[in-house]
């Protein structure tokens, strides 16, 4: 009983001291808004005439976006919009940010995966060279992305790993119109997949790239960029771009100072072709191929375990040792009384490990990196290089049109083919995907607008391995990811209906679902409803309820992961220790429920807060080291959310920050595989009609990357982004900048299971010129 | 930073104390501050507003039809305006520091046609007469200024086959504006090519009544 009053009256004083932080932190934060609003409304009233009186801040920075617009893109705006898919009106009930192409070239990213980073709850790492990888609101995971990636119109996610290359389907930035990054899942439009969120890249209309235009951007380290776009008109109503990306990735460097192989590159291109067939029925059919090289490493130095019998000692496995390392102790291991710990050494005078002679088998000799070791564990280092392609193409074409009877429709189909070859897993698979998908909306009397649509896709496979040189001993060779041949072709239909609903002048809704029958998720109802409420002028509140589902990838459910061998000391044989995927893993069901909360006190000032909690029942997460397979199906919880703002404090100066808080939990246990804050500050100053400086600082928390063989953490960092760009004449850009400033580099990610070490993110210094049409 | 580390809770709590409390001040702030009305029409009079913001960039005036060099170009804006459509457009025209024929603009609001007529006729810096929906009855064909440099927009279906020169409508759920090429011509105003560039936006009547400028 005391025990129990003490439990509770320390959890009491825990509650009370909390409350009192937060009520001190309301206060702050409500006295710092509350006085921002008069102060930006001041600002305004200096120069506010007659003509602003009446129209409320959120209605002027609509319309001073509508006249950004040129006639092409004005004469496309609906005039009742549909919920959920006008993404930048200011009631939408969802968490938006989109990005523009300026937002890329003004801070100096490479590409557009890198402008991501900016985006409040989005978490963007760089582990390799080539890559960042993207992860939205938690449980994220790793190599599978738990948001639904659209590109251009396509779908690109890859049904094997559950994830998408942006870096090989991304664009020249020239061709792009936005990036619509919407957080929350909008299941009854999107459907499967777009569990934590959408990303939808939209590219421009031909007759929107007519002329020249290139960008080209050099980094000190030799990574390049090279994008031309050229575009023209065929005749009165059509026109068309052919476009051209080269990129050379060069060569990064390990968390201990060695290099980390991963030089490549990556060349692709494309072309669109728009045309008016009548005046209310558009056509167009683009196209792309992308093929990209890069070496990459498999480490192998604790891929070969023996038993000593002690509990875990180095990889995570109950037990087991890196041979490297029993062999380095040997002697000691047999020769002494005690162990390192002052226990009793049981082996003293044995050779319980029976290992062979010589230890490491032929087929690694090869692979010793000479006169290196892991610098975390002391061991000798043993890698093995591939080269990792990437070899993609697709063709998409749509019709899109309105009838008399004020139907919106619109026809897609593409085409996609993806060769990847994970040359040093010894892994490779080809995708074919056939689309055919129908959308239209038409409203139903005054207050209604019923968008409905229906989609079929087919996913082709022709999966090959093999069992990579160093693993070619022992008994039962098998390759490191062996999929199950079984499964090849995967069907998906599904059809959506939704109503956008004008309740009153100030409340809209929008309810809908979309109904599913999937080869790997089932039959299945997404159901999904959004309310916004317009309280005043200056503030709209939007509440979200969805159950999104996520289909399991071809890797969890059907692949089995050898990751490394076991000396078997009963048999005298090196035997394999395999995990098998989980036919049984279901689909993943979340129930969503998000509020937010859009305050404008003028036209220059946005605040946002996005809230969520997400509970997902059979969220699949890489097993744990006790399970059989690979990857188990676990009760997940998430919830935080996202603060952000965006202030033009002058004609010259723009603020734009957020700050994001994400928290998880499984099977009631608190995880950190996504940073629980993360937050970011953006500053644009114009120092002159042509010169703009550029400031960008960057905050991540500490995350924790699981795995069986060398879980690591990776501490919190602060990124410092600094750039000058100078527009010489209209249309030009050059910038230069520096990135990563504060440090000489830290650590972001790595993969797990295949690397032992993170790469470094290095400081780093680029310039980029940009030719606008 | 992990003293930031509100939780779920103190978020909520501080979302709720911030929300409201900005919403009774801006409730109460600003005095006759309407609230907007129905979302399309609200859509819609922007969309009205934005393409006939680029119209009056793509009209010429003759110097002569002009007023003197300092004094503002007179802009009517006639009807009952429930949609704010005089306050959206000179907004834009502020916002975008926009000169019509190098001159600033002013906006005059009428409810009755026939006064804003009458200022028309008196006052010779009255280049552009909007004329909303809610008077499309009102008007006829006769009624059109008979004076150089005018132009008359109107705000709905209800205008075509009326002899004004730049009238919009709504199909399809877009807003479509249609220009009189020969009522312009014959009021003295030139249309820049730049209209006949975004003929795919437009619907022109009368295209064949003259060339525009530079044709």
């Amino acid at each position: 009983m005391k025990q129990l009053f003490i439990t509770s009256w320390g959890f009491l004083n825990h509650r009370i001291a909390c409350f009192v932080y937060i009520v001190k932190l309301c206060v702050l934060l409500c006295f710092t808004l509350l006085h921002i609003t008069p102060i930006a409304s001041h600002a305004q009233t200096k120069e506010e005439s007659n003509y602003t009186s009446g129209l409320s801040a959120f209605e002027q920075a609509e319309l001073l976006r509508l006249i950004d617009l040129d006639i092409r893109n004005l004469s496309k705006i609906p005039i009742q919009g549909v919920l959920g898919y006008d993404q930048e009106y200011w009631r939408n009930p969802a968490s938006v940010h989109v990005i523009r192409p300026e937002d890329i070239t003004l801070n100096g990213y490479i590409n557009s995966v890198e402008a991501l980073r900016g985006v409040p709850g989005m978490h963007v790492t760089r582990g390799l060279s080539y890559d960042n990888f993207a992860s939205m609101r938690n449980f994220s995971g790793f190599s599978t992305q738990k948001f639904l990636g659209k590109i251009g119109g396509r779908e690109v996610s890859q049904l094997m790993l559950g994830s998408a290359n942006y870096s090989v389907d991304d664009y020249p930035i020239a061709v792009i119109d936005r990036i619509e990054v919407i957080r929350g899942p909008g299941a009854s439009i999107w459907g499967t997949n777009a569990v934590n969120g959408v990303i939808n890249l939209v590219t421009k209309h031909s007759g929107d790239t007519q002329g020249d235009s290139f960008r080209v951007v050099m980094q000190d380290n030799g990574t390049f960029l090279g994008d031309y776009v050229h575009g023209g008109q065929v005749s009165k109503d059509s026109f068309y771009r052919v476009w051209a990306r080269s990129q050379e990735y060069a060569e990064g460097t390990l968390d201990s100072g060695l290099s980390a192989r991963d030089d490549g590159y990556l060349r692709k291109a494309g072309f669109r072709i728009d045309k008016e067939l009548e005046p209310d029925l558009n056509f167009y059919i683009a196209g792309g191929f992308a093929t990209r090289r890069l070496e990459h490493v498999l480490d192998l130095s604790n891929r070969l375990l023996v038993n000593n019998g002690q509990p875990v000692i180095v990889s995570g496995q109950l037990g087991l040792l890196p041979l490297q390392t029993a062999k380095g102790i040997n002697d000691f291991l047999f020769a002494s009384p005690v162990l390192p710990d002052g226990s009793p050494n049981f082996f003293q005078g044995t050779n319980p490990f029976n290992l062979p002679t010589p230890l490491i088998p032929p087929t690694w000799l090869n692979s010793a990196v000479p006169g290196q070791t892991v610098s975390v564990l002391s061991l000798p280092r043993y890698e093995r290089y591939g080269v990792m392609c990437n070899d993609s193409a697709h063709l998409i074409t749509k019709f899109e049109g309105i009838t008399d009877s004020e139907l919106e429709w619109s026809l897609t189909g593409f085409l996609d083919h993806t060769d990847i070859n994970m040359g040093h897993l010894g892994f490779e698979w080809e995708q074919n995907q056939f689309n055919l998908s129908f959308d239209a909306n038409r409203p139903f009397g005054d207050f209604h607008r019923l968008s409905f649509g229906a989609s079929a896709l087919r996913t082709d496979l022709d999966v090959v391995t093999q069992v990579i040189d160093p693993f070619q001993f022992g008994i039962n060779q098998v390759p490191i990811l062996d999929y199950d041949q079984a499964y090849t072709s995967f069907d998906r239909i599904n059809a959506y209906l939704q109503d956008s609903i004008t309740l009153s002048e100030e409340l809209l809704l929008s309810i809908g679902a979309k109904f599913e029958e999937n080869d790997l998720a089932g039959f299945g109802i997404q159901p999904g409803t959004r309310l916004s409420w317009m309280a005043n002028e200056n503030n709209v509140l939007w509440a979200g309820y969805s159950k999104a589902h996520r289909q399991p990838s071809l890797r969890e459910r059907y692949t089995a992961l050898t990751p490394y061998k076991v000396w078997d000391p009963t048999l005298g044989v090196w035997a394999n220790r395999s995990y098998p995927g989980d036919e049984t893993l279901d689909r993943e069901e979340m129930d969503a429920y998000e509020l937010g909360w859009r305050l404008r006190p003028n036209q220059d000032l946005l605040f946002e807060l996005s809230t969520y909690h997400y509970d997902t029942k059979n969220a699949v997460r890489a097993a744990s080291s006790s399970s059989v397979n690979a990857y188990e199906a676990k009760n997940a919880e998430a919830y935080g959310g996202e603060l952000s703002f965006d202030w033009r404090v002058s004609g010259f100066w723009r603020l734009r920050g957020g700050y994001s808080q994400a928290k998880g939990k499984v099977e009631g246990v608190r995880v950190f595989d996504f940073p629980e804050n993360t937050a970011s500050l953006s500053s644009h100053f114009q120092y002159s009609d042509q010169i703009t400086l550029v400031q960008n600082l960057f905050y991540s928390g500490r995350t924790d990357i699981p795995s069986d063989y060398n879980p690591i953490t990776i501490p919190s960092h602060l990124r410092l982004d600094l750039g000058v760009v100078w527009e010489p004449k209209e249309g030009w850009e050059i910038g230069v900048f520096g990135r990563d400033l504060l440090e000489r580099y830290h650590l972001e990610t790595m993969y797990p299971g295949v690397d032992i070490e993170p790469a470094r993110v290095e400081r780093t210094f680029l310039i980029s010129v940009t030719k606008d049409f | 930073m992990r003293k930031l580390q509100l939780g779920l809770w103190g978020g909520l709590i501080l979302f709720f104390l911030v929300f409201f409390s900005s919403v009774s001040v801006s409730s109460s702030g600003k005095e006759g501050l309407m609230m907007p009305l129905d979302r399309s029409k609200s859509n819609l009079v922007n969309l009205e507003v934005t393409h006939l913001y680029h119209v009056l960039k793509w009209v010429k005036w003759r110097e002569d039809d002009l007023p003197p060099a300092g004094k503002p170009v007179k802009c009517l804006i006639v009807g009952k305006d429930d949609y704010r459509f005089s306050k959206r457009l000179s907004f834009l025209i502020a916002e975008s520091e926009t000169l019509v024929a190098g001159h600033g603009v002013q906006f005059l609001n009428f409810e009755k046609l026939d006064d804003a007529l009458w200022f028309t006729q008196k006052d010779s810096s009255v280049l552009v007469l909007v004329c909303l929906d809610s008077i499309a009855g009102d008007w006829n064909h006769g009624l059109f200024p008979k004076r150089r440099g005018m132009i008359v927009y109107g705000q709905s279906d209800k205008f075509r086959k009326q002899g004004i020169t730049f009238f919009s409508f709504s199909k399809g759920n877009r807003i479509r504006l249609m220009a009189n090429v020969r009522r312009a011509n014959s009021s003295g105003v030139t249309l820049s090519t730049a209209l006949l560039k975004h003929k795919r936006f437009f619907h022109i009547e009368n295209e064949n009544a003259s060339k525009p400028e530079g044709k």
